[in-house]
């Protein structure tokens, strides 16, 4: 199930737990209806996904957790149009 | 809820982490399989135009058509499911390799094994032919134990884990029923030891047929259908039912084909395994065609125009394998299926895949390194290779199935023309996608040398 929440940086999704393609749609679902910047929390990083949100016209950066805590993502993606980069 | 930030890595924008976190084989590996698939695909088309006649009515022996017959099944499938395997497993489900070196050991092995034992089926020299042989079985033993240990670590993606166990079963089995074909060659001792060498020749083509490759191909179209088209992933029990049905259309044609009953009975366990493996074939297609029916992405392009293609060849075979074990002698029929099932379903499938999947992994390659790669359909000259690939592919197949049901050889040699064409086509695609990767490498040591 994804958490969805906003902060002042962005809407967040928490796609901890999820497996694949799961994540990405959840992703697509949101950057296909808004430009707003999204922070993804992930416990793995979404290789797989870097090409389509390159089609998109996406930016990215990525932060890794050495050792995630127990409510840690290991991964924090922080995703925005490419034009706002 | 808010969680706390991670450790500040950044790297802005597509500056992705490298290392072991990545599970990013160098690109090197997964692309030396692709490109020696893609090399053997035009072969085995061009060994098709070496002795046409000889190929309408194939029924074992060596020679061309049985060098062509193994050019693709382990110079294109197995090739291509090892290259895909090694990359996209360890991607998909999380599991890094332990070392690289067994995966480079399968590629040195397997790659000249297959080469050594298709000049020797070829030539029908039984010296290489054993040694081919022995080097493809280390080469795809190696290989199943990388495939193995990360199977065994998976964390998820059950469905496609279930596919490649029971594939690798099929695999052991092929490869132990090859090794037998192969010795008999050279000892000639079947007569008197069992099942003959036709029987095990016929459970040879349905392990590697349905069994290895095409449990293969199902498993990971439950991962790359839906990747593509940004579908959700196929129910799981419609995905189990599919397997079930599958796995018991394939025991029922082995035997069938291995145990000596009247023809009555022998029939009826061909119709039985036809039905199971046409309703299995029918759930999974159903899967897909949801999958991608539910995908944000409709435009697909041509690779999936192959691979739906592939899907109805893919019922077609099955229909075809029923009648021919079933007795059915009319247009060369055990031929034409072997043609439909291997050339029809698998390399059309495969073909319309890797279409995207070679884009894709340039892409994920580039990222990795820091680099900006060009768009994924911008990629070398797709608009002229692929169209041209497709244009061959498809030629090829009509006129050679057309030429073995009518039992006319010049339409298979039209044919071969025509698939010849078409593979070198995607052969150019391939050496280019390939140079790009050997291109972005290369800046990307000389930036970080700067």
């Amino acid at each position: 199930m994804t958490k969805r929440w906003s902060d002042a940086d962005g809407i967040h999704l928490d796609l901890t737990g999820l497996e694949a393609p799961a994540p990405m749609l959840a992703v697509v679902a949101e950057i296909t209806t808004s430009n707003t910047p999204l922070i993804l929390h992930m416990d793995r990083e979404p290789i797989f996904f870097y090409p389509e949100l390159e089609e998109l016209g996406w930016a990215w950066s990525v932060q890794r957790a050495e050792k995630p805590g127990a409510d840690e993502a290991a991964f924090v993606i922080h995703l925005q149009k490419a034009d706002d980069a | 809820m808010s969680k706390p930030p991670a450790t500040p890595s950044r790297a802005f924008p597509g500056d992705i982490l490298m290392g072991a976190q990545s599970r990013l084989l160098p690109y090197h590996i997964p692309m030396r399989f692709f490109l020696s698939a893609a090399l053997f695909q035009a072969l085995s088309w061009a060994l098709l135009m070496a002795a046409p006649g000889e190929v309408v009515s194939f029924s074992g022996g060596t020679g061309p058509a049985l060098a062509a017959l193994h050019a693709l099944t382990l110079g294109v499938l197995a090739m291509t499911v090892m290259g895909a395997s090694l990359q996209l497993l360890s991607v998909a489900t999380g599991v890094a390799m332990r070392s690289l070196f067994p995966a480079r050991l399968a590629s040195w092995l397997f790659i000249p094994g297959t080469v050594i034992l298709i000049a020797g089926m070829g030539l029908g020299s039984y010296p290489f032919m054993a040694l081919g042989g022995v080097m493809v079985i280390l080469g795809l033993s190696v290989w199943s134990v990388v495939l193995i240990d990360i199977l065994w670590r998976a964390p998820g993606l059950r469905v496609t884990v279930r596919h490649g166990w029971w594939a690798l079963i099929a695999l052991a089995l092929l490869s132990a029923i090859g090794a037998v074909l192969i010795l008999d060659m050279g000892l000639g001792f079947l007569p008197d030891h069992g099942p003959d060498y036709g029987q095990l020749a016929a459970a040879h083509a349905i392990l590697g047929g349905f069994g290895f490759v095409g449990l293969f191909v199902m498993g990971f179209s439950y991962i790359l259908v839906p990747m593509f088209a940004l579908s959700p992933a196929p129910a799981e029990g419609g995905a189990n039912l599919a397997l079930g049905l599958v796995l018991t259309g394939i025991v029922l044609a082995l035997a069938g084909i291995l145990t000596n009953l009247s023809s009555g009975q022998h029939t009826l366990l061909a119709l039985g395994a036809a039905l199971f493996g046409l309703s299995g074939a029918g759930v999974h297609i159903g899967l897909m065609l949801g999958a991608l029916k539910a995908g944000m992405k409709k435009r697909l392009g041509l690779s999936f125009v192959a691979v739906r293609a592939a899907w109805a060849l893919l019922l077609i075979a099955v229909a075809l394998g029923a009648s021919a074990a079933a007795g059915e002698e009319r247009w060369n029929m055990p031929t034409l299926f072997a043609f439909v099932l291997i050339f029809g379903w698998q390399l059309s499938f495969i073909g319309g895949i890797l279409q995207r999947v070679l884009p894709f992994l340039t892409s994920m390659q580039a990222h990795n390194l820091g680099q900006r790669p060009p768009r994924l359909s911008d990629m070398g000259h797709q608009k002229l290779t692929l169209r041209l690939y497709a244009a061959g592919h498809a030629g090829g197949l009509i006129l050679v199935a057309v030429g073995i049901a009518a039992d006319q050889s010049l339409l298979v040699l039209a044919g071969g023309a025509f698939g010849t064409i078409g593979a070198l086509a995607f052969l150019w695609f391939t050496v280019e996608i390939v140079g790009l990767n050997r291109r972005l490498h290369a800046e990307a040591l000389i930036n970080s040398a700067n």
